[in-house]
């Protein structure tokens, strides 16, 4: 992957193919969990590839590849939230979604996509947050610096999170 | 140890990080405490689940094309966005969206009966330990925020005590209809609103004074 990187500084198109194909599923995982939406997970997939070629030259591999490629998709996905503040449209049966059971990758299909399901009907802050800290592992001030919020608000939006995730998955 | 204390807690005791006196006296208070111990295990099953979610997802189409067309070699330059009070629009909007709040609070008060749900002891404990978080959040800023006072221009000042207000007002009015109706999950939804509007703008006028 460092030669793919490499070959992509210096401007060469396919390389980044190789890297995007390399990569996608995990940075489509994360938009599609962010924003509960099909249509913006597909259009800000594309945005954080076009924003990681902008960038490229600032990539120095103090992190891996697909460390420093995540941490600006999650930083595209909140600064878009941000700035147009776009009307989420919740997806309760999404077919990426629903195709994790028909794909036999779930250990225990009904189960997680009861907690998919949940995830999406969240509200887009405590998403975001629970998406960040319980799925994908970042730390609350690692969330601030990337969401812009103050750490204490991370905590409370998990904590948020985790009340109304109770609450559906109790039902 | 109290129950707030715990539940601030819990992660870094799940991740193994809580000094040995401190996971201690939790491990103490779970034993006495029936809401605590439920709490725990639907963390510890929660915890599980997410980190059992699929890392990976394949798009339903192939988006390389629609990035192919977009990237070029040029380099592009973003410009600076404008400070959030000269944003006159945004303020507007989140001012008239405020004040809807605060009378929509009413009406959904008024409309939503039959949506209300009895809340059991333990929904209150945990519904009081949500707010508790979102007043410290808050009140951090407003600290940082009384801190970097000194660097705000008079008219910076007046626009955001402005959007405070209202936005106090909003808060104000939704915990008078929880205290009538303290089950009533739409009323609760308004009041986080509220609070996570009031977060918002300090944390943007906070942010934009180090600027």
């Amino acid at each position: 992957m460092i030669e793919l990187v490499a070959a992509a500084q210096n401007g060469d198109e396919g390389a980044f193919r190789s890297l995007y194909n390399l990569c996608v599923d995990r940075i489509y995982a994360l938009c599609l969990r962010l924003t509960a939406d099909a249509a913006a997970a597909d259009e800000l997939t594309q945005d954080v590839f076009v924003r990681a070629w902008e960038k490229l030259t600032s990539f120095r591999g103090e992190s891996s590849f697909p460390t420093w490629l995540h941490r600006l998709a999650v930083n595209v996905v909140l600064s878009e939230r941000r700035t147009t503040g776009r009307r989420e449209r919740r997806v309760f049966a999404h077919p990426d979604l629903a195709d994790l059971n028909a794909s036999g990758r779930a250990s225990s299909p009904g189960t997680r996509m009861d907690l998919e399901q949940a995830i999406a009907a969240l509200p887009p802050g405590a998403r975001a947050v629970f998406v960040l800290h319980d799925v994908e592992g970042y730390q609350h001030d690692e969330i601030a610096v990337l969401s812009g919020l103050a750490e204490g608000t991370s905590k409370a939006q998990l904590f948020r999170a985790r009340r109304l995730l109770r609450e559906m998955l109790d039902r | 140890m109290t129950c707030t204390e715990l539940s601030e807690r819990l992660d870094r005791y799940h991740a193994g990080l809580l000094p040995t006196a401190d996971a201690e006296n939790l491990e103490q208070h779970l034993l006495s405490c029936e809401f605590c111990r439920a709490e725990f295990r639907f963390q510890r099953g929660l915890r599980a689940q997410a980190e059992a979610l699929p890392r990976a997802i394949s798009p339903a189409r192939d988006l390389w094309d629609g990035i192919s067309s977009r990237i070029t070699r040029t380099r592009t330059v973003s410009e600076p966005r404008p400070a959030w009070w000269q944003r006159k629009p945004l303020l507007v909007a989140a001012a008239i969206a405020l004040m809807a709040l605060a009378s929509g609070t009413t009406a959904a008060f008024l409309t939503n009966h039959d949506k209300t749900v009895s809340l059991e002891s333990a929904g209150v404990t945990s519904f009081r330990m949500t707010e508790a978080a979102y007043r410290v959040a808050a009140d951090e800023l407003t600290s940082e925020l009384a801190r970097k006072r000194s660097r705000l221009t008079s008219a910076q000042i007046a626009v955001i005590e402005h959007n405070l207000r209202i936005i106090d007002e909003a808060i104000r009015e939704t915990q008078a209809a929880l205290a009538l109706q303290p089950g009533n999950h739409n009323v609760a939804d308004l009041l986080w609103a509220s609070y996570e509007k009031k977060i918002d703008l300090l944390q943007r006028a906070a942010s934009d004074v180090e600027l």
